[in-house]
């Protein structure tokens, strides 16, 4: 009985020498931090010392009052993703959805579809939205991952600050200034699906204050697969490069010069129709050309420590030739924007722009546009007022965007934000924003002809017992002069908490109010025979309302010093109704279930010794049943082994659990859907 | 990829999980040994100090005797940290006062500035701005790195910093031999030059 009682003593005495050893010679432990015992010590004791960091989130996100998410270079890096869109698979709320080995349907809280229209996207501040469909191709969209200092991605409306079109979210995709990306950079490999890849960057400086870089990137992708396992003949090759110089003026000014071209070449299948009687359709089998540039010029002065302006012009030129449009595009945009303190308490911003855009797009039988080259102008001007209302603990920022635009005139974007601090590892937040999305090119002026029968998936009315089945009538949409712009009421709240030092969550809620959203309304009559061919016609309007709600809870967790888990969770709920005149019951159903309801993603990023990772992804996504598309669940895996402190290899698997899958299919443009492969990948990084 | 080569995958993949839990398991035991580890913030608010410590102010920037400012602007990650290690205690008779500010006009007497992670975006600005009121600008992480006169950073569970020599030296602030030769690394045109003693 005695010596059972002495052995756990004994034990505990152990403890305590063993934790003396830890720290030899300190004589430090947490009591002693929390007296302030640590500034006593000597430099070289600090440096000895083994710290614990709280594992929380990105620094930006825990005091916005948005639902912010960031992907940092760190999440980039492990992801094994080789693209923007597969990175943007990472975010919860997000709905990525591959529709073809170069094409991708990406949303924020639904509305998902091939030419989704709700989500802003900018590169460096120049925004990569297409005016033509209001969406991104995001097969263009794309730099050196290695140099991407972050992704931002908000969820929920932005056009206080970004504009129209920032309706259901932002993504802004932030690269690392010169002066960190010094030095020599090479990175490439080879897999299943993304055949060959290499990147190539250099990095140097001209003087103590001007820093600069090149890069180039090029990749060759294999094609994805039909649902019989066939090629889904979309296989290409993208080659960018760029360069960006950094001055750090000792005046106070930022500079930054920088540009990009890039051009590539891409397998296409297209539905076609024969442009005489009978309008018999076919498929087509050919490529696509994509080429464009852009040059972007920024200049941020702090003239004094409690006034800032930032002056941004940028021009980007585009070229995009495929089977059923060509369509070349110049932008130029200048921005201003100045942000002073106005005393202790607010901090105002306010700013001023103009773009403009300019056309010219050559139409086939299918896919006209008229008229075929168009100028549109955006003059825009915002303010922004972030009051201290408590110090430290609450603030209110209030703000609208005021915009006039060629197609519908003014528009007016408020929003008011509360953000509550009610203890250091608590923040609530509430919004109420509203946000419109302007009509896009297509919107106004496009004439889409296709052949009646539509294959699955098909948005537009199928041919049914009251259409006349004579293949000399096809089935057209018309754009409309007097579409309107779509209009968002959104309202959030969010909570986040650091629960502990390993554990912090984050929750957002909204409640989405939508009115005038896009419909296509029949004809009337809907079959006009006076035309040739017989056309049976739906004209874009603004016939549909609704709501939609949903939430995104994230989780991160670090059990243990070398291993962290972010869990994710996404839900939505989309009800969408015709207004009183209102015929379109296609787009209603379409729209509520082209978005998951349930969306779950789950990493885990573990360092093992002797510089190995091994990182592991597993996404759920549930089923969309208005385009036949079942839930799935996909794994991603990563190994990856700092081999020195120069070269890294890394071996990683995509879509792991399944041969191939559906994630999304062509509604708005007739095609084929194609089917995602499980591939695997080899990668070198060397850094000099 | 063929249905054979995703099967050995798939159980190769599962072997690693099963490895990884074990292996964590066993961690969770080393890591319980291991909790004295001290705070990251509360170790780089004793540095602070030691950066007031060791920093020379050029005569006549700052009031004779008046106390040695040291702001916080952007996200306050340090919590009470800083008062338990910094405030109150004294360098050269001088009192070492904290200052959290959102606002870079709030710190403008001041003489050490810790740039949060929060302003990394215009850690350039900040840094040039903050050098022309000869403070010694501190900051938190790799993006700041190029501008700060010193920057920390966590590696291997332990704190490190590198000094920017340049950036200094345009503060006109002597940082001491004693930190140049205990930082990770020590950049600037008179790196190799006379200024390190």
């Amino acid at each position: 009985m005695l010596q059972l009682s002495l052995v756990p003593q004994f034990n505990l005495v152990a403890a305590c020498f063993s934790l003396a050893l830890m720290l030899p010679g300190l004589g430090v432990d947490s009591a002693g931090a929390q007296q302030g015992e640590l500034a006593n010590l000597s430099v070289e004791q600090l440096l000895d010392l083994t710290v614990s960091s709280v594992a929380r989130r990105e620094e930006t996100v825990a005091h916005s009052a948005a639902a912010v998410d960031v992907i940092t270079q760190e999440h980039i890096r492990r992801s094994g993703a080789l693209n923007v869109p597969d990175l943007l698979r990472l975010v919860p709320g997000l709905n990525v959805a591959q529709l073809s080995a170069h094409g991708w349907a990406i949303s924020s809280r639904g509305f998902n579809e091939d030419f989704a229209n709700k989500l802003l996207v900018l590169i460096d501040g120049r925004s990569v939205y297409t005016p033509l469909f209001s969406g991104v191709f995001w097969d263009v969209q794309d730099t050196l991952l290695e140099d991407i200092d972050r992704i931002e991605v908000i969820r929920g409306p932005g056009a206080t600050l970004w504009g129209a079109n920032a309706v259901n979210g932002v993504i802004n995709i932030i690269t690392k200034k010169s002066a960190e990306t010094q030095g020599l950079l090479f990175s490439g490999g080879s897999g299943t699906e993304e055949r060959a890849f290499g990147s190539v960057r250099y990095g140097g400086q001209i003087s103590e204050q001007l820093h600069y870089r090149v890069f180039g990137k090029w990749n060759t992708r294999d094609s994805s697969a039909l649902s019989d396992g066939s090629d889904a003949h979309d296989a290409g090759d993208i080659a960018r490069g760029g360069f960006r110089i950094d001055w750090n003026a000792p005046s106070g000014s930022f500079v930054t010069l920088q540009g990009d071209l890039y051009s590539g070449q891409i397998e296409e299948r297209t539905e076609r129709l024969r442009a005489k009687h009978p309008f018999t359709p076919y498929e087509e089998l050919g490529d696509y050309h994509v080429s464009g540039g852009n040059i972007l010029g920024r200049w941020t002065h702090a003239f004094s420590a409690s006034s800032e302006f930032v002056l941004q012009t940028y021009y980007d030129r585009s070229n995009r030739s495929t089977a059923l449009v060509r369509e070349e595009r110049d932008t130029f945009d200048i921005d201003l924007q100045h942000r002073l303190a106005l005393g202790k308490r607010q901090t105002l911003t306010l700013g001023g722009g103009y773009r403009v855009t300019a056309d010219a797009i050559a139409s086939t039988f299918e896919l006209g546009f008229d008229p075929a080259s168009r100028t549109s102008n955006l003059l825009s001007a915002f303010l922004q007022d972030e009051i201290t209302l408590v110090e430290k603990r609450l603030t209110l920022t209030l703000g609208s965007k005021f915009e006039h635009n060629d197609y519908t005139g003014f528009e007016i974007q408020p929003s008011a934000r509360l953000l509550w601090i009610p203890a250091s590892r608590h923040s609530i937040w509430a919004s109420v924003a509203r946000a419109v999305r302007t009509p896009s090119r297509a919107e106004d002026d496009i004439t889409l002809r296709q052949a009646p029968v539509y294959p699955q998936g098909a948005l537009f009315p199928r041919a049914g017992p009251n259409l006349p089945p004579s293949p000399a009538a096809v089935t057209t949409v018309f754009g409309a002069d007097d579409f309107r712009s779509e209009k968002l009421i959104a309202y959030e709240a969010g909570y986040r908490v650091q629960v502990s030092d390993r554990l912090s969550a984050d929750l957002a809620l909204f409640y989405n109010d939508y009115d005038e959203l896009r419909s296509l309304e029949p004809n009337d009559p809907l079959v006009d025979f006076t035309q040739s061919p017989a056309t049976i016609g739906v004209t874009g309007g603004n016939l549909l309302e609704g709501e939609t709600y949903g939430g995104e809870l994230s989780l991160d967790f670090q059990p243990v010093k070398w291993w962290r888990v972010r869990a994710g969770y996404a839900y939505l709920q989309m009800n969408l109704h015709r207004k009183d005149a209102g015929q379109d019951t296609v787009s209603e159903y379409g729209a509520e279930r082209s978005s998951p309801r349930n969306q779950f993603v789950l990493r885990s990023f573990m360092d093992l010794p002797r510089g190995f990772e091994f990182d592991a992804t597993l996404r759920y996504v549930d089923s969309l049943a208005a385009i036949q598309v079942d839930s799935y669940v996909a794994l991603d895996l990563r190994l990856g082994w700092q081999v020195s402190k120069n070269v890294e290899v890394s071996i990683a698997g995509r879509n792991l659990l399944d041969a191939r899958h559906v994630e999304s299919r062509p509604t708005t443009i007739a095609g084929r859907a194609t089917e995602v492969e499980t591939s695997v990948f080899g990668k070198i990084t060397i850094r000099f | 990829m063929n249905q054979p080569l995703r099967a050995a995958s798939l159980a190769l993949a599962g072997r690693v999980l099963l490895l990884g839990t074990i292996a964590v398991a066993a961690g969770e035991v080393r890591m319980s040994a291991q909790t004295v580890a001290v705070p990251e913030y509360e170790v780089k608010a004793a540095f602070l100090f030691n950066i007031a410590k060791y920093s020379e102010w050029p005569p006549g920037s700052h009031p004779a005797g008046a106390p040695i400012i040291v702001g916080v602007l952007g996200e306050d990650l340090f919590g009470e940290a800083l008062k338990r290690q910094v405030q109150g205690r004294s360098v050269n008779d001088r009192k070492v006062v904290i200052r959290r500010a959102s606002q870079l006009s709030d710190l403008q007497d001041a003489q050490i500035i810790f740039i949060s992670a929060s302003e990394r975006d215009r850690a350039p600005q900040i840094c040039t701005l903050a050098e022309s009121w000869n403070a010694v600008t501190v900051g938190d992480t790799s993006q700041v790195e190029p501008y700060a006169a010193i920057n920390f950073a966590v590696v291997r569970g332990r704190i490190v910093f590198s000094v920017n020599l340049d950036a200094a030296t345009r503060a006109g602030v002597r940082i001491s031999s004693k930190l140049l030769h205990l930082a990770r690394s020590v950049r600037g045109a008179k790196a190799t030059g006379g200024i390190r003693p």
